[in-house]
């Protein structure tokens, strides 16, 4: 018996996490903020966003810049064109499954 | 790298960029300008005025990193949303230096118009004028605010001129009763956000 879990897309697990799918939403639509206005915006947790961050970081979904500005730490992140993707590649595939489901 | 945006992020957009502008210093910028417009021509100085911007812009950037930044963060729009705001206020300058030549042109003008009953309430055009920016400026910033200010701006600029009001003097009242909502919002913004530090939780 074929399986019908087969014609299921498949979905990014990295995205799929709602904190982690939030940042990448913020990120999507500006050119890049820092971890202060992401901290601000999602209203995470320091270790919390930091984690997430590098998670998409390693992933190479979100470029990580680290500096110093006078002698406080700052961090800014950029969507990476993988990251672009990334993102489209996941709304298409759970608009996929949603679309399939019955009402 | 290509800056392609997601399609249907407009909603989500629209409201970080919205957000961006809530912390009150683009309300106080406006609240001193008008002000500060109002008293170089209070004391028959209204080519001081011209010099106004030119001191309230390069101040915006460094008042920005140092008051807001620290409590809400750095982001950087699209380059699009950047090119769209950058046509936007070139024509809000543009607007605004007409204000000032009509303004001026008035000024070198008033004593031969001293005794026309109509030159009363062409004291308030310059506030009425100011006006418009600032309804161009809520739609710009996508701040309903703003259109606060312009009423508060066409209201003093109408009273002021039945009034018999000096265009200065009309300028300057309605830029200290824009500053009062402007500073409580920055007060609050600046109460409310703490500065937050990087550093390890």
């Amino acid at each position: 018996m074929s399986s019908v879990a087969l014609d299921i897309p498949q979905i990014d697990a990295l995205l799929h996490e709602p904190a982690r799918l939030r940042l990448m939403a913020f990120l999507a639509v500006v050119k890049r903020a820092d971890f202060t206005y992401l901290l601000k915006l999602s209203e995470m947790s320091k270790g919390n966003l930091s984690v997430q961050m590098n998670r998409l970081g390693d992933a190479r979904l979100v470029k990580i810049e680290k500096s110093f500005e006078g002698n406080r730490p700052r961090t800014i992140y950029q969507l990476t064109a993988q990251g672009r993707n990334a993102l489209r590649a996941y709304k298409k595939n759970m608009t996929a499954i949603l679309a399939a489901l019955p009402d | 790298m290509g800056e392609v945006m997601l399609e249907n992020t407009g909603a989500i957009e629209q409201r970080v960029y919205r957000a961006y502008w809530n912390d009150g210093l683009l309300d106080v910028f406006a609240a001193a300008g008008v002000f500060a417009i109002g008293l170089f021509w209070l004391f028959d100085l209204p080519v001081g005025a011209a010099f106004v911007p030119a001191w309230l812009v390069p101040a915006w950037g460094p008042c920005r990193r140092r008051l807001i930044e620290p409590r809400l963060g750095m982001v950087e729009f699209s380059d699009a949303r950047q090119r769209r705001n950058t046509s936007m206020l070139r024509l809000i300058l543009y607007a605004g230096i007409g204000c000032l030549i009509l303004g001026i042109e008035m000024y070198f003008l008033r004593d031969r118009l001293g005794q026309n009953p109509s030159m009363t309430l062409i004291a308030g055009l310059p506030a009425v004028l100011l006006a418009l920016l600032a309804i161009a400026t809520a739609a710009l910033i996508a701040t309903p605010r703003f259109l606060v200010y312009a009423a508060v701006l066409a209201g003093v600029g109408t009273t002021g001129g039945i009034f018999g009001l000096r265009p200065g003097m009309i300028l300057a009242i309605a830029g200290s009763v824009m500053a009062v909502p402007a500073t409580a919002i920055l007060v609050r913004f600046m109460r409310n956000n703490a500065i937050v530090s990087e550093d390890a939780p």
